[in-house]
């Protein structure tokens, strides 16, 4: 079997791995299944959560160890684990030119590569401020996210004569778009986003600069004919001189070779120094740097990711000042910490069993975009269930039990409102009090009392109206959600009271 | 970099293994370092306030009735043993004043300057190394201090305003009860050696007078609007968490009606008193009286003295007496 071979059978058995533990993970299957294995395989979110809260959380030191391996193999991850990596790397079959030519000068080194090193630095300098953007462009976060939030409901919605309940999600057409188009950036160069754009090749490009087992190619062997350029998936220049930092270990170049001129070895091996004779090749590159990256790069990442920070963050004033829509999922942590882990994977989405779960989109201004908040809506928390905080990757939310949910004011999500003019009781003289009979706390929230109404033909007739005991209620939504006036609903559920800040409480006393 | 090209020695090649063995282990162990470290972001321990109350002066009180003003404090400050049995040379001292709105002082809703100038110079004169004074008001901090006159009065004396910052709240352990935990203007309190509060008494449209035990609210910070809930556990509170080194009650003028704002001429009326004290709830009870109303209306007096914190009846303190003119 070539290498090629063996590559592409880690990267099916890779995929299918990926799509087997998010289609448990929408059935919450959560405690049986490791479901968070690729998000954790992502050195990115392990390290900017160590810059940001200075903890790497739970399985995520499997994405460390596969860094500590990149030091000795290169950026094996890329080009053999890498869901988005094999998307990619099978996107650019679909403009693949025709002529030789053509393909040797795609696969040329370009200075656009450099590109992913400043979005890793910006996202880096960001994270020290507490602000976690790298969710937005890792590479596991987005394809997690793409499937959660587009490909889940469309299956969902297909198999709906068996499955009850349709999911829906916020923001599809901008999570879907920024895919098709990284995607469709395979027209122009095969693999660009993995070349040109992706943060965790970067971080992982960092790592690599001199693995110890690497592709040498003999020079003494070589014919110069350009194929292994041709079939390249990085464009490191393994025809001239390699780029450890660019090599995403396809192995294409090693199988391709009519002369065996390329092995994929240590250093150890004696080889010819022929770095004079380059004159045959055209559009050589100088000798290019394996991080390319110099003094103004560092300065102006820094300055576009001190400015991002005030931006999306100070000027907002979003961890002083509640914002009614930010209702997070029970365990979460105070908005400061919570933002400074959330990577935006969409794995507290997919677990949901009530949809209640959405990417935020404005609510949470564009910090915050795909952050999960509660949309109540669209469903409503479940009292009984924590599979939300059994899966975050990084302990944005924090893992909590049933028990802890009950009794340690972890379900105190927000406070409910009613809304008395839109209420059919109260404004309209109608009974109802679905809204008492869904909520889930013991006693109940909501009580009623008993209110005279004067009919338009002057009959007074006396009905129960629905009052909330704002000290019982946890904000879970089930009343908003059952609520006969569908489109603004009569009771809404707003953020304050909720048990995650004490300036966001209501009550001066809480139950404990 | 071009390593690839170089003739690599075995002795090279084993140079080459350990840096990339000892950044593997450097990669690993940092990440072993952080893993799983404070699941939960760690809180540090709320701080706690010193006491500035000064040993043997315990249930002291004094009232200095007078139609001329200036006299007033120092006399009634004598009431109780002059200055310098509270104040020390070198000591710092911070002033705690009512400067809650930004009006001027004929209103009656901030505590006259003449007053709190006269302080500041006694405390010099007993040998204070510096004298801050302080609020957090409910309006701009700036615009509290300059439109109440307090601002000139007491660059005047030679005292310096802290006009709070966010920097200067920290988590403090207010009290075991209704308040726990809260944002408290930390620095100041932090600072000082002696504190003395200069409250102005006044009518409370809530919690009936706003006093001594009530003018500590001007150290609390986060969101306190939700003490309404129950100001009267939360100011009987307060009164305990404070433990100043002397309370001066500025009744020279009296805000009768419409407290604690005020806002017309007709609210205020001639107090013509200072009254000097180490016992909180004695004060309060005797500026209730003042404002003619009835003690059981302030429902906090009561409960601070169950507490065990002074004493309402102050009448009956061994340390009380009435200067007169």
């Amino acid at each position: 079997m070539t290498y090629k071979r063996i590559r592409q059978v880690y990267q099916i058995v890779f995929f299918s791995l990926f799509v087997f533990l998010l289609t448990v993970a929408t059935m919450g299957l959560v405690d049986r299944f490791h479901t968070n294995l690729f998000l954790d395989m992502s050195a990115l979110s392990g390290v900017a959560t160590i810059i940001s809260q200075h903890n790497l959380a739970g399985g995520m030191i499997i994405g460390i160890v596969i860094l500590a391996m990149t030091l000795f193999l290169g950026r094996f991850f890329c080009g053999w684990i890498c869901p988005m990596g094999t998307c990619q790397q099978a996107a650019s079959h679909l403009a693949k030119p025709s002529t030789s030519k053509e393909r040797y000068v795609r696969n040329t080194y370009s200075r656009l590569q450099k590109i992913k090193y400043l979005i890793l630095l910006i996202f880096l300098v960001c994270a020290v401020f507490g602000v976690i953007l790298s969710g937005y462009l890792d590479p596991i976060s987005l394809i997690t996210r793409v499937s959660v939030t587009i490909v889940h409901p469309i299956l969902n919605l297909l198999a709906n004569r068996i499955v009850s309940q349709t999911v829906a999600f916020d923001v599809t057409a901008l999570t879907g778009a920024i895919f098709i188009a990284v995607t469709l950036l395979n027209l122009f160069q095969p693999r660009f986003w993995c070349r040109t754009l992706c943060p965790l090749g970067a971080l992982l490009g960092v790592f690599s600069r001199k693995p110890v087992l690497r592709m040498v190619r003999d020079e003494e062997k070589c014919i110069h004919c350009g194929l292994c350029r041709q079939h390249c998936q990085g464009a490191c220049e393994i025809d001239k001189n390699l780029i450890p930092a660019e090599c995403v270990m396809c192995m294409n170049c090693i199988d391709i070779c009519p002369v065996r001129a390329i092995e994929f070895t240590s250093t150890l091996r004696p080889q010819k120094s022929t770095s004079s004779t380059d004159s045959t090749l055209e559009n050589s590159p100088d000798m290019v740097p394996t991080v390319p990256l110099n003094r103004r790069d560092f300065l102006l990442s820094g300055i576009v990711a001190i400015f991002s920070v005030g931006v999306l963050r100070n000027l907002k004033n979003v961890l002083t000042r509640g914002y009614e829509k930010r209702i997070r999922p029970p365990g979460a942590l105070p908005e400061g910490d919570f933002l400074a882990r959330c990577v935006r994977c969409g794995q507290c989405m997919t677990v949901c069993p009530t949809n209640v779960i959405q990417p935020a989109k404005t609510e949470t201004d564009l910090e915050g975009l795909w952050t999960p908040i509660l949309n109540m809506n669209s469903g409503y928390c479940d009292y009984d269930c924590t599979h939300c905080s059994q899966v975050c990757p990084t302990h944005a939310i924090r893992p909590i039990t049933i028990e802890e949910k009950h009794q340690k004011g972890f379900a105190k999500i927000g406070t409910a409102f009613v809304d008395q003019s839109r209420c059919l009781p109260w404004s309209f003289g109608k009974t109802c009090l679905v809204c008492q009979e869904v909520c889930p706390v013991s006693p109940k929230a909501i009580f009623h009392q008993i209110r005279s109404f004067q009919t338009r033909d002057g009959q007074t007739i006396e009905l129960h109206v629905p009052v909330i005991d704002s000290l019982a209620c946890i904000g879970c939504g089930a009343c908003q959600y059952n609520c006969p006036v569908q489109d603004l609903p009569a009771i809404r559920v707003t953020s304050i009271g909720e048990y995650r800040s004490p300036d966001r409480k209501l009550n001066l006393r809480n139950p404990t | 970099m071009d390593q690839e090209n170089k003739k690599v020695s075995r002795r090279d090649f084993l140079k080459q293994v350990l840096k990339a063995s000892a950044a593997g282990v450097v990669t690993l162990g940092t990440g072993l370092f952080f893993w799983n470290r404070n699941p939960v972001p760690h809180k540090t321990p709320p701080l706690t306030i010193q006491r500035f109350d000064v040993p043997e002066t315990a249930g002291l009180m004094a009232v200095a009735r007078d139609a001329n003003v200036s006299t007033l404090v120092r006399r009634a400050i004598d009431g109780v043993g002059g200055i310098s049995r509270f104040i020390e040379k070198g000591d710092k001292v911070l002033l705690k004043v009512n400067c809650a709105f930004a009006r001027p002082a004929w209103m009656g809703a901030t505590t006259s300057p003449e007053v709190v100038g006269e302080v500041i110079r006694l405390c010099y004169q007993a040998g204070a190394s510096s004298v801050r004074v302080t609020d957090f008001p409910i309006n701009d901090p700036d615009s509290c201090f300059t439109k109440s006159g307090l601002k000139k009065a007491i660059k005047d004396a030679g005292g310096e305003i802290i006009l709070p910052t966010p920097a200067d709240f920290r988590r403090v352990q207010v009290s075991q009860g209704v308040i726990g935990v809260w944002e408290t203007l930390h620095t100041p309190l932090g600072w000082c050696d002696k504190l003395i509060g200069i409250p102005t008494a006044k009518t409370h449209n809530l919690c009936g007078a706003s006093l001594s035990m009530k003018n500590w609210y001007g150290f609390i910070g986060g969101s306190r609007s939700r003490f309404h809930q129950d100001i009267h556990h939360v100011v009987a509170e307060l009164g305990a968490f404070i433990t100043p080194t002397l309370v001066i009650l500025d009744a020279t003028r009296l805000l009768v009606r419409n407290g604690p704002t005020g806002g017309s001429a007709g609210d205020v009326t001639p107090g013509n008193t200072v009254v000097a004290s180490t016992d909180q709830v004695a004060v309060d009870s005797f500026g209730t009286e003042l404002l003619g109303l009835n003690i059981d209306t302030v429902e906090y007096i009561r409960i601070a003295e169950q507490n065990g914190l002074g004493q309402s009846d102050y009448k009956s303190l061994v340390g009380y007496r009435e200067v007169s003119a």
